[in-house]
């Protein structure tokens, strides 16, 4: 979920701002050393951030018919880690506000935190966890990408919160309204592209494991299992 | 003088596939090669191996007699001497701008930077795309996108050029254009490589042919030879190459004479037998062997040229009157060419050959050259296959314009010379403006009358 | 759906103005915009915005509004909300929703309003930028303005494939469409993913080949920066020192001014 430009004020635009650099200058360190390293990431970097925005440019199937987009939080964060995916995160999000109107300059501080650092963070996570806990992969995808996206929507709802917070109730009571309303969409929308994600996965762990492999996002015994179980 | 060599070399991908088995090739510096296969014949992963971007399972390959090395040092130095244009220009072409794609080599090469402007704005103007310096490449058409990328690679001054085939993708008038422009890197002295199924093309550019199948080398030879292996051509899963079959079936029927290899359609034309016998009046008192004059024939008579001299060898004496001749013919008139140099080019000037010259054919070659013609509105009856339309057209008795630029007017000098000594035809030939002689406009000047017959 | 924004900023004459020139007026908008205190100066700075765009830009205006239009899920449910809740004052409208309370009251509407008025002026200078200034002209300034050049050099790259993969998946998606890929959910569900996942390996691919065409060019880490100098003009300084005059004014004369 994309917060608009111009609809935080001054200061919390700032803030978020503020505690997004230093975030993404950690993920360009990081980058830099693995570019180093390895001189073929960068090209495969530049491809997933253009495969990123492209996804994310597509409407997803819906039941209500309704207009929506997939964040690609999942897909980045599960793939490469959430360092990498905050840097890849600010390009797209300032491409996604240039030329689709999604998001804006003002809001680009908030946007990447709730959609380029929290959201791959938890999507990371679980699938972390998913993967130690041994659960299947594409129930792991699924849960890492359908709450990667919900906690991108929690945290928007708390950056609108904290920048209209209710007279009375304070911030609680508006975070509460906030996130309530946002939830009619935001929580189907992103069970929709948890599935869409784990089916993607799918596909490619059928079609073209060996990425998955090289970049050790799963090990060569789970693929041979999914494939065994698929096929 | 070899340039690159192989010798021995095999590629296995990392499957198990046998990608190619014992090659062995010898390039020689300032040629045109063609490697000729099916689809999946291994002549991609070649040229793969000929840059150093992969590295062969056994074997070597050999620059400038030297072994290749496979670290970074050296991979940098034969990557900016042996320079590859990939099928898909996609895959080329990263940059957002054309000219941060073209100066992408030049920048990596640590040229200074008035050096790498020169550099790039030289590429530039060479496959003419000046203009669309700022353009992002995908406002760019197809044939647009085909010369960005040879212009990035030429950018680096490169010795060989590999193009992996070039022309796949292009319409027609884009296939020429970039013919024209391998052949003016050609004449400047780049050897190029080329990779396509293309029978015709391969057949009529190349001077050096490498017929590839199943990831092997099954032949290899001048055009002219190697394409008369029907056997090997069929092995390789490819057709002969058109103007030789056209010439085959006129060969069986006794039209064409000779063991020839036309490879252009003038040269076909040349290989057309006209008729060497003729039924005469026979004057009285000539006898068989003797050698009558029959004056200026034309029309069907005289095939080669608006009129020609006969003179005639008396075969046979019937005894009605009449003698079965040989003929042997002169021309005493064919059409001509002029070509004109566009670098220093004159409205009025060109305006004043096509009266004065009578001039009644007008083409141009190479971009800068059609862009300028376009501008002043000069009507081009041909903008393709410029030199060999002139020289049909010019076997008809008329005559021809040809606006040219830079390398091209020798280039196109050169071949219009080398079919006249060829085929023997009387064409007049001629430059204007680079100070070479002008034979035809002088007699222009003298007489008016005395060109035409 | 491939007509992004870059390419009407491609086609807009005032891409050949001076880019610091316009970053100027897009950041003096966004900054003046939220950090007013009263709707009447961002509807201000949105109609300047919206003037330059449409008449000085040659945007279509019909495509404009439709921009315009885009946002509009986001701030009308934003705006709601706010109207309906963050109210202390007199009460203005009320109605009940099974049972729950709905009221609208003077300084919630005054908030709404407030913020309304800079989203709009946001989005209206965010248009501004898009539709006048192609990306490629401002990668030379994200460069001189100090971001480091691995990810000015990535976001090049980025913004190359996009186009690269926009039509792969518009070719994808019609390839599927025809052979009835999206007839009811559950079609457009799997063709959706289908349509990802060959999405994502073609993009590997691609990245394959990027690699290997950047190392054929002898690849060291290097990307020049295309830039020409374009000298800020006597009447766009003008008329930009006006438009800056007015809004500051506006802005300190409509400090206290309430619309309700």
């Amino acid at each position: 979920m994309h917060v608009m430009e111009g609809f935080l004020p001054t200061p919390w635009w700032q803030v978020w701002f503020a505690i997004s650099i230093p975030v993404i200058a950690f993920g360009i360190y990081k980058m830099n050393k693995l570019v180093n390293e390895k001189r073929e990431i960068l090209p495969l970097l530049a491809v997933a951030g253009a495969f990123i925005f492209v996804l994310s440019s597509l409407k997803l199937p819906s039941v209500t018919g309704s207009c929506s987009h997939p964040t690609g939080t999942g897909v980045a964060a599960i793939i490469f880690g959430p360092a990498i995916s905050a840097v890849l995160g600010v390009i797209v999000l300032l491409y996604q506000a240039l030329f689709l109107a999604h998001g804006g300059l003002t809001t680009l501080g908030a946007n990447v935190f709730s959609m380029g650092i929290v959201g791959p963070v938890v999507a990371y996570l679980v699938y972390k966890t998913g993967m130690k806990a041994n659960l299947n992969f594409y129930l792991v995808v699924f849960l890492a990408a359908t709450l990667g996206d919900w906690a991108t929507y929690v945290t928007t709802s708390v950056e609108l919160a904290l920048a209209f917070p209710d007279p009375t109730g304070g911030f609680v009571t508006s975070f509460g309204r906030f996130a309530t309303v946002f939830a009619l969409t935001q929580v189907p929308l992103a069970i929709m592209e948890g599935a869409v994600t784990a089916l993607l996965f799918k596909y490619v762990i059928n079609v073209k494991s060996d990425v998955l492999v090289e970049l050790k996002v799963v090990e060569e015994s789970v693929v041979r299992k999914l494939r065994g179980l698929s096929s | 003088m070899t340039i690159l060599e192989t010798r021995g070399l095999t590629y296995s991908y990392p499957d198990g596939n046998v990608a190619l088995k014992d090659i062995n090739i010898k390039i020689d510096k300032g040629k045109k090669i063609a490697f000729v296969g099916q689809n999946g014949s291994g002549k991609s992963t070649l040229f793969m191996l000929l840059n150093g971007t992969m590295k062969p399972g056994e074997g070597e390959v050999l620059f400038h007699d030297v072994p290749f090395k496979y670290n970074s040092k050296s991979l940098r130095e034969i990557r900016k001497s042996v320079g590859i244009v990939f099928q898909n220009s996609d895959d080329q072409l990263f940059a957002p701008t054309v000219y941060q794609d073209v100066a992408f080599g030049p920048a990596n090469l640590d040229y200074p930077k008035e050096k790498l402007e020169t550099c790039v704005n030289r590429a530039l103007e060479q496959v003419g795309l000046t203009n669309f310096k700022d353009r992002p490449p995908h406002h760019l058409s197809g044939g647009q996108k085909k010369r960005v990328a040879i212009a990035g690679v030429m950018a680096m001054e490169p010795e060989v050029l590999i193009l992996d085939e070039p022309l796949s993708n292009l319409d027609p008038v884009g296939a020429d254009e970039i013919m024209d422009l391998l052949n003016e890197f050609n004449h400047y002295g780049s050897t190029i490589i080329i990779s396509t199924h293309d029978v015709d093309l391969a057949y009529r550019w190349s001077d050096y042919v490498y017929l590839m199948s199943d990831s092997e080398l099954i032949g290899e030879g001048a055009p002219e030879v190697l394409f008369r292996q029907t056997e090997l051509l069929k092995l390789a899963g490819l057709r002969s190459p058109s103007s030789l079959e056209v010439y085959h079936e006129l060969e069986r029927r006794g039209l064409a004479k000779g063991y020839l290899s036309p490879k252009t359609l003038p040269e076909l034309v040349n290989a057309l037998r006209p008729p060497e016998l003729m039924w005469v009046d026979a004057p009285h008192g000539v006898k068989e062997d003797d050698t009558l004059n029959l004056g200026i024939l034309y029309g069907e008579y005289s095939p080669n040229s608006p009129y020609e001299a006969i003179n005639a060898r008396v075969l046979h004496i019937h005894p009605d009157g009449k003698a079965i001749v040989e003929l042997k013919r002169r021309s005493i008139k064919a059409g001509g060419i002029l070509l004109y140099d566009t670098d220093s080019y004159s409205y009025p000037e060109i305006l004043n050959i096509i009266e004065e010259g009578d001039v009644t054919f007008v083409g141009a070659m190479g971009k800068k050259s059609k862009i300028l013609a376009e501008e002043d509105g000069i009507f081009l009856d041909v903008t393709s296959g410029v030199i060999d339309r002139s020289i049909l057209t010019a076997l008809c008795g008329k005559r021809c314009l040809i606006l040219t630029g830079g390398g091209m007017v020798e280039h196109a000098f050169k071949r219009i010379r080398e079919y006249v000594e060829l085929s023997g035809i009387e064409l007049n030939v001629g430059t204007f403006n680079t100070g070479e002689e002008l034979p035809w406009l002088e007699v222009l000047e003298e007489s008016a009358e005395g060109f035409r017959v | 759906m491939t007509n992004i924004l870059d390419d009407y900023a491609l086609m807009s004459p005032l891409r050949y103005r001076n880019n610091w020139l316009k970053l100027t007026i897009v950041a003096f908008g966004l900054l003046a915009g939220v950090s007013a205190y009263s709707p009447i100066p961002p509807f201000f700075i949105a109609l300047c915005m919206s003037f330059a765009t449409v008449f000085l830009g040659k945007t279509p205006f019909r495509f404009y509004l439709k921009l315009l239009l885009a946002p509009l899920g986001f701030a009308a449910v934003g705006v709601l909300i706010i109207a309906f809740f963050s109210g202390t004052g007199a009460e203005l409208y009320s109605f009940r929703l099974a049972s729950y309370p709905l009221t609208v009251r003077a300084d919630g509407l005054e908030l709404a309003m407030l913020v309304l008025a800079r989203s709009i002026s946001g989005m209206c200078c965010l248009y501004f930028l898009a539709l006048t200034t192609p990306m490629i002209e401002l990668f030379s300034v994200l460069k001189k303005s100090g971001l480091p050049g691995s990810v000015v050099e990535l976001s090049m790259l980025i913004y190359r494939y996009i186009f690269v993969f926009l039509d792969m998946a518009v070719q994808i998606k019609f390839a599927q469409t025809v052979r009835l890929g999206y007839g009811n959910f559950k079609k457009s569900f799997r063709s959706f993913g289908m349509l990802g996942s060959t999405l994502f390996i073609r993009s590997w691919d691609q990245g394959e080949k990027l690699f290997v065409s950047m190392n054929s060019r002898c690849y060291d880490g290097k990307m020049t920066m295309f830039e020409t100098r374009r000298p800020v003009k006597l009447p766009e300084l003008l008329l930009t020192s006006a438009y800056f005059l007015s809004t500051l004014t506006l802005f300190y004369l409509t400090r206290g001014v309430s619309i309700i």
